[in-house]
């Protein structure tokens, strides 16, 4: 049932002042969550947008008191209207909460509040006044009334957040406006730092990331989005060309409690990272002889050159996380192990395992069949998975397939296909992964899906397929694929490489360790605290999730870390007033793509210089060449700081 | 180009410029404050919104590029509100102490104010007093109330000095101009020029004035070769301050600290203002006349009793071209001697012989705006920072502006290393095996890696033959080179289509410096440094280090470059003559080559003399040994060129009345001609510089009063033309026996005038300069038990001397760098009287020594 009395939000106005509850409209922008946490009620929001009332005693005049003020705090303090203004205008209100306020105050307060959504440089000032200014027309009687009155308005208890779109999206909440701006201006090393206070990935994620944050730049309403990724790539090769000394926090006093981390992937590395920091002696235990997990053995050299991978590994080491190698749990030590020698463990073991495309011939063990993660993974090692076959066929269409093909001609293979079961239009890979094997030659075979593989002498000779057409659209929004009765082809090949998609293997878990798993396979969790069904264990990653990006992997592997010191500190594990907000943001809607900017178009975004598709394909350099200085410089120069306060009434 | 129209007018624009810009060139004002154009915008003072047509936004002028098509508007209602709402903002609690302030007058809050006729202000908010504090630097003062945030000083420590002294601290109406690490600040005044108000003030001056009261006299620094153009600010015939403008000279408006702060010195105590004869060991005052009457007749019985080969002159680099060709034609005409010498030379042949040897000029026509449009810049030689600031600046500018890389040799990490793609952490002297190895690696790329031109000159194929051994497993054997460092130097070099090489002393200062400087030579040669606009640049320590060579202040040449009849002494041998009675009379101007030159050989030279004539501002060390002593003007007192490094002929101009009775240069020498029975005519600096255009030809075209800088020689087009490669094997000789370390001084010639020993003259430099130190490797003191400022005792073949160590981070091992601010260590003790057989330059770095703890 609607239960909120106002709302005024992106122009859309929900008045229920005066309604019986039973007849509130529903507000059509904003669906104002009913709880802040278990218990805690949110009686009001007060955003960039404007504001909703849900409970009546909220003091509307101090609200945006409170909000004024959080505007002011905020402010980066350089550019007048902003941080001048919003000065006046929250002492003003101040002044007025404390039953000293003047009827002109009001028009004071409308112009100023009119001139700083004005003249303000970024979106704080652009959006700061405007609740003000909407609260002003909608609530005056209850300003004036507070001014008449002379009396004080007692202080509701608030909650503020500052976020931006970009912000917000990002699975690991980089502070995006600031690392931008601070290349704007040419302080690549501080924008470094702040990338590094969220991730300790920033040469990784600024190759390999699927930037969410992308897709939610406001610069995209006014031409297009800002190159984030490799902004960030820029500062972390800048730190490494300039042979410069890995900028990083002093970690904290070392502490008595130990960690165990399982797996040294995205997540595992980064939980590691955080943990040191905070003074933890850590361990990791890895399967491999390598660090990075999907990041190291996954993504081929092209993509990610792996001296930038083994650097943030080093920085990791670097502060006494201790990497086990060729150490796997479950069968070179036990969970229980591991719980009388740790006072915490932390699983992050990814999602390596293959999923079966539930062929015939698929569990034959022949010669040239190669799962899509096992076949980079061999050639990230530098070895020919197959020397024997010079044909491939790659199935699949995500990321992985993509890397396969690719990969193929880096290791001298002369015919390249992939087979996807729908069209390119449906294909979940990255466009310009996608762009780029056209570039580089490799055969794209739509609609049509393998279904027996055809042996001799325990090879690989071939592969039968059948044509597919689609039909209805599943629940992910994609037309389903359905095979044509009697299309049945056979296609020549030495290797058939299956890359549908990766499963999580848990069989290191032994039942007694009590940590508890979904049927799909994956760690159970509780979703905000990482914690799994053992209150020392906890775990993030692909493991909770099933296959999935690396900035979110990583991104959790951090909250992980927050939670696992709360835990040893015998605090309760809880998340964060911070993180609460950031995501009660998240659910009210950061980013807009109808909102109108109003500011011309300005320069296209940058591209980055790429190697010649006819050479580059056969060699494992790096495809694509960073930002040089000056390009860096112009493209952070386009972003417009969309900074923008939420606030939550609580009760 | 695109084409726009701005308040109905059309305009065509070049695409990469903003909507600020383009009205600017056009004529049409709009407001700024915290816009500056050496600066990159940010938009954030508001003042130069602007309406564009399809925009409901008022978009900044300063930040918006122009676009073909746009319809801009600048002067609308709303604008007008908009920018009159900011500006009170700026007002608010900005404080009504215009009649104390500084900038009253000269205040861009105050002309805003005026013109946009704010007389009232309706907002209020509380905010504290901060008061008045030091800033960074000693040398600045900071009034945090008057600041109107536009960030300028910010914005130029980080843009231009890089030195992140400085920053914003706070949020919100708190937040204000902080200083983030004082250590880093590198007192450059950069904050301090770009002030629009009164909130960062100079105190050096202890005497202020109104700026309408004040006068200000564009003239060239006499501080380093650059010869930066700055304002002079004089108020009842006293140097108050030091301005600079933006679109002058190299600098742009851009000083150092020696610049900025440090003239004071010209009003220093002890000034010779009348000539002094020492007699029966008291000096007496005389006039003129008495003076140099005696000083001919005195010469004239020299020349007649030993000839004129017996007497000598040496001139300072620091005394105008007109100066310093009188000086010489003085000594070659009248005196009828070739023996006349500059420590300017001692800083400038090494390259000048190294490139006529390559390239068969005696100069290169590069300026500093081609380092700054470099995509990859090699620095070899001294520390470009502390010595040439704005040449460091200018690399800076090319580093991060443009994304060029850096290749820095320097046995320190020096400033410029955290921001060097390779750093070579070499012993002085090892740079040629090092060229060698990075020509090595460019030959083996192929021709693709070369400069354009360079496989039809002359020499290539010994140039191959020579380089082939120094692999770099070879060079990583001899010098202690990483071969990927090396590889990845090479890797720049061969990518680079604007390469540019900046060298400097004491690069070229050393046991076979014409050969080490070749080495590089040729490597900026085949690298395509002279063919691809980045040019091969020397920056050196005296302001006129070049003028006066290009005037003849050498024993090898005539003016011009010009071929004499035989060779004279050069400085140093003029001192071994003289402890030999080889040379009986020395006239020395504005030098002290006590401090300058190997220092027991000139004591003992000078103890050998009959006459010593020495013309100087002030009683130098070596003007006490004198016999005649004459008083000097300063660079402030009269007219006259400088030419600096780049070759550009750049006006001093009068800006003080010199002390009563003292005398121009042209004058002075004309009256001793004359006293000895000759005769020699300078009427004036314009007159003397109106002969330098007939007799030298590198001048010809030049003018005495022209409102720029002038660049002097001509080609231009085609470097390539005499170039020969001069492939050089290494020379260097291996470690002497008890002297483990290698040892560089450095600054000896920087800060000539500004008082040595106890004086400190420039006390405003002295606020921030600290004693002379040795710097040695951390890790090497380390072992070696010795702290940070402890004593020691430094010693080579030729002297010792007590100093304080410094313990330098990443220095290379086995080297040593005595450093000398101001002249408080008599660091020519070390320096040995053996010279450069080609250059005759005494070695000041790659010094063998020993150190003791005291």
């Amino acid at each position: 049932m609607a239960d909120v009395v106002f709302s005024y939000w992106g122009g859309k106005l929900t008045d229920n002042r005066g309604k019986a509850p039973q007849e509130y409209a529903e507000p059509e922008r904003l669906k104002l969550p009913a709880e802040f946490k278990p218990g805690v009620r949110i009686k009001a929001f007060m955003g960039w947008n404007g504001f909703a009332v849900r409970d009546t005693d909220v003091s509307i005049v101090d609200m945006c008191r409170a909000y004024m003020e959080a505007v002011q705090k905020e402010s980066c303090g350089k550019c007048f209207p902003c941080r001048v203004g919003t000065k006046v205008i929250a002492e003003t209100l101040d002044r007025i909460t404390q039953g000293e306020g003047r009827m002109e105050d009001l028009e004071l307060m409308e112009s100023l509040g009119h001139s700083i959504l004005e003249g303000s440089k970024c979106n704080l000032g652009q959006t700061g006044p405007f609740p003000l200014l909407m609260a002003l027309k909608y609530f005056r009687e209850e300003f004036e009334e507070v001014i008449r009155g002379k009396k004080k308005v007692p202080r509701g208890n608030y909650k503020v957040k500052l976020t931006a779109p970009c912000m917000n999206a990002c699975p690991a909440h980089l502070n995006i406006p600031t690392y931008i701006e601070c290349i704007a201006e040419g302080d690549f090393a501080d924008s470094l730092r702040v990338i590094r206070e969220r991730t300790c990935l920033p040469g990784t994620l600024g190759r390999v990331c699927i930037r969410p944050c992308e897709s939610n730049c406001r610069r995209l309403n006014v031409d297009e989005a800002l190159d984030i990724r490799h902004l960030k790539r820029f500062v972390a090769d800048y730190e490494i060309e300039k042979k410069r000394k890995p900028l990083i926090p002093t970690p904290q006093d070392r502490k008595d409690k130990k960690v165990a981390v399982i797996g040294a992937g995205p997540a595992g590395l980064t939980c590691a990272y955080y943990l040191a920091l905070k003074g933890y002696p850590i361990t990791i235990f890895e399967r491999l002889d390598e660090p990075g997990g999907m990041a190291a053995v996954g993504i081929p050299d092209y993509r990610l050159p792996r001296h930038i991978l083994r650097r943030e590994v080093d920085i990791i080491t670097s502060l006494g996380v201790e990497i086990r190698y060729n150490t796997e749990v479950g069968k070179d030590i036990s969970i229980s192990d591991m719980k009388k020698e740790y006072d915490a463990i932390f699983i992050g073991v990814g999602a390596q395992g293959s999923t079966p495309m539930r062929v015939e011939g698929e569990d034959a063990g022949y010669k040239g069949f190669i799962p899509g993660v096992q076949y980079l993974f061999s050639i990230n090692k530098g070895k020919d998975p197959y020397p024997d076959g010079d044909r491939v066929v790659v199935v699949g269409g995500g990321n992985v397939a993509i890397d396969c093909v690719r990969s193929s001609f880096r290791i001298g293979k002369k015919d390249v296909n992939l087979f996807y079961r729908r069209t390119r239009r449906e294909m979940p890979a990255d466009e310009e992964e996608i762009h780029a094997a056209e570039e580089e030659g490799v055969k794209f075979e739509y609609l049509c899906a393998p279904t027996k593989i055809i042996a001799k002498e325990g090879k690989v000779v071939g592969v039968e397929c059948i044509r597919m057409e689609l039909g209805e659209p599943d629940e992910s929004g994609r037309r389903r694929p359905v095979p044509i009765k009697g299309s049945e082809f056979v296609v020549d090949t030495d290797i058939l490489i299956p890359a549908i998609g990766q499963r999580v293997d848990l069989s290191f878990l032994d039942e007694k360790d009590g940590v508890q798993a979904t049927k799909w396979s994956t760690v159970v969790v509780n979703n905000e605290t990482m914690e799994t069904s053992q209150p020392e264990i906890f775990s993030a990653g692909d493991c909770v999730t099933g296959p999935d990006v690396l900035v979110r992997a990583a991104g959790s592997g951090r909250l992980a870390a927050e939670m696992i010191d709360l835990y040893l500190r015998g605090e309760k594990v809880e998340a964060s007033d911070d993180e609460r907000l950031e995501k009660l943001m998240g659910e009210i809607g950061v980013y807009d793509p109808e909102e109108h900017i109003g500011i011309i178009p300005g320069r296209k975004r940058e591209q980055l210089k790429a190697l010649p598709a006819d050479t580059r394909k056969w060699s494992f350099e790096e495809v694509e060449e960073g930002f040089p200085v000056d390009t860096a410089m112009r493209e952070a120069a386009r972003c417009l700081r969309c900074y923008r306060v939420g606030m939550v009434a609580i009760g | 180009m695109v084409r726009l129209t701005i308040d109905g007018k059309q305009i065509t624009a070049e695409s990469d410029k903003t909507i600020l810009e383009v009205a600017r060139e056009n004529g049409i004002y709009i407001p700024t404050l915290c816009y500056h154009p050496r600066l990159i915008p940010i938009g954030s003072c508001r003042l130069c919104v602007v309406e564009i047509e399809g925009a409901e936004r008022p978009m900044t002028a300063c930040t918006t590029y122009v676009q073909d098509g746009i319809v801009v508007r600048t002067q609308t209602e709303r604008l007008e509100r908009i920018r009159r709402d900011a500006l009170k903002l700026i007002l608010l609690n900005h404080p009504l102490d215009c009649p104390q302030c500084d900038a009253a007058g000269a205040c861009e809050l105050q002309n805003l104010v005026f013109e946009f006729g704010i007389d009232q202000q309706e907002y209020q908010a509380t905010r504290s007093s901060k008061g008045m504090r030091e800033f960074a630097t000693p040398l600045i003062r900071q009034w945090a109330d008057r600041c109107v945030m536009c960030l300028r000083c910010i914005r130029a420590d980080h843009e231009i000095a890089r030195a992140w002294a400085i920053e914003l601290v706070g949020k919100g109406y708190e937040a204000e101009v902080g200083i983030r690490d004082p250590a880093a600040c590198i007192s450059c005044g950069e904050c301090l020029r770009v002030c629009p108000v009164g909130a960062l003030t100079e105190r050096v001056s202890r005497i202020k004035a109104r700026p309408w009261q004040q006068q200000k006299v564009l003239t060239t620094c006499n501080y380093c070769s650059l010869g930066c153009q700055l304002e002079l600010n004089i108020f009842e015939n006293r140097v108050i301050g030091v301005t600079s403008q933006d679109d002058k000279g190299a600098n742009r408006g851009s000083l150092c600290v020696r610049g900025r702060f440090g003239y004071d010195f010209l009003h220093g105590t002890e000034r010779i203002t009348r000539p002094m004869i020492k007699g029966a060991g008291n000096w007496k005052e005389v006039p003129w006349e008495e003076a140099l009457s005696y000083v001919a007749a005195m010469i004239n019985k020299v020349i007649l009793s030993s000839g004129p080969g017996t007497v000598g002159g040496l001139i300072s680099p620091r005394c105008t071209n007109e100066e310093v060709y009188l000086f010489q034609k003085f000594m070659r005409e009248v005196v009828g001697t070739n023996n006349v010498d500059t420590t300017g030379r001692l800083c400038l042949e090494p390259y000048r012989l190294a490139i006529k040897e390559v390239l068969g000029r005696d100069y290169l026509p590069s300026t500093l705006d081609d380092v700054a449009d470099a995509d990859c810049i090699v620095v070899v030689g001294g520390d470009l920072d502390r010595d040439n600031l704005i040449a460091a600046n200018r690399v800076r500018e090319a580093l991060w502006r443009k994304g060029a890389h850096l290749i820095l040799v320097h046995p320190r990490r020096v400033r410029l290393a955290e921001e060097a793609d390779c750093w070579f952490c070499l012993r002085p002297g090892d740079e040629l095996v090092w060229a060698n190895g990075l020509i090595h690696l460019l030959l083996e790329k192929g021709p693709e890696a070369w400069a354009v031109g360079v496989e039809a000159v002359e020499g290539l194929d010994a140039l191959k033959e020579a380089a082939k051994k120094f692999t770099p497993e070879h060079v990583e054997e001899l010098i202690g080179v990483s071969q990927e460092l090396l590889t990845e130097a090479a890797q720049h070099l061969a990518k680079a289509k604007r390469p540019a090489f900046i060298c400097s002393p004491p690069f070229g200062q050393q046991p076979y410096g014409v050969d080490q400087v070749k080495g590089l030579v040729n490597l900026a040669l085949l690298a395509g440094a002279l063919t691809g606009g980045g040019g091969f640049h020397f920056v050196g320590p005296q302001a006129n280090m070049v003028g006066a060579v290009e005037m003849g202040a050498t024993p090898l040449l005539l003016s011009g470059y010009r071929p004499g009849n035989g060779r004279g002494l050069s400085a140093v041998e003029m001192f071994q003559a003289a402890s030999k009675g080889e040379l009986k009379a020395l006239f020395i101007l504005g030098e002290n080559p006590l401090i300058t030159l190997p220092r027991s050989l000139v004591e003992e030279g000078l103890k050998a003399l009959e006459l010593l004539v020495v013309q100087d501002m002030f009683f130098s060390e070596t003007a006490e040994q004198a016999h005649v002593v004459l008083p000097a003007l300063s660079f402030a007192e009269l007219d006259g060129t400088y030419t600096n490094c780049e070759g550009r002929v750049q006006r001093l101009r009068k800006a003080l009345e010199p002390p009563d009775g003292l005398r121009w240069e042209g004058e002075v020498l004309s009256d001793l001609a004359a006293f000895m029975g000759k005769e020699m005519k300078a009427e004036s600096p314009a007159g003397t510089f109106e002969e330098i255009r007939g007799v030298n030809p590198l001048y010809g075209g030049l003018e005495f009063e022209a409102s720029d800088t002038q660049l002097r020689g001509g080609g231009r087009d085609n470097l390539l033309e005499k170039a020969v490669f001069s492939p050089v094997g290494p020379t260097q000789e291996g470690q002497e026996e008890g002297y483990p370390f290698l040892l560089s001084v450095e600054g000896i010639f920087y800060n000539h005038l500004t008082g040595s020993g106890p004086q400190r003259r420039a006390q405003g430099l002295a606020k921030v300069f600290s004693y002379p130190y040795l710097e040695m490797s951390a890790e090497q003191a380390e072992e070696m038990g010795i702290g940070d400022g402890d004593k020691v005792k430094v010693t080579t073949p030729w002297g010792e001397v007590q100093v304080e160590i410094r313990r330098s981070e990443g220095m290379r091992k086995g080297v040593l760098s005595l450093y000398l601010p101001f002249y408080e260590v008599d660091a020519s003790q070390l320096v040995g009287p053996q010279l450069d057989a080609v250059s005759l330059v005494p070695a000041y770095g790659r010094i063998p020594a020993r150190l003791e703890k005291v």
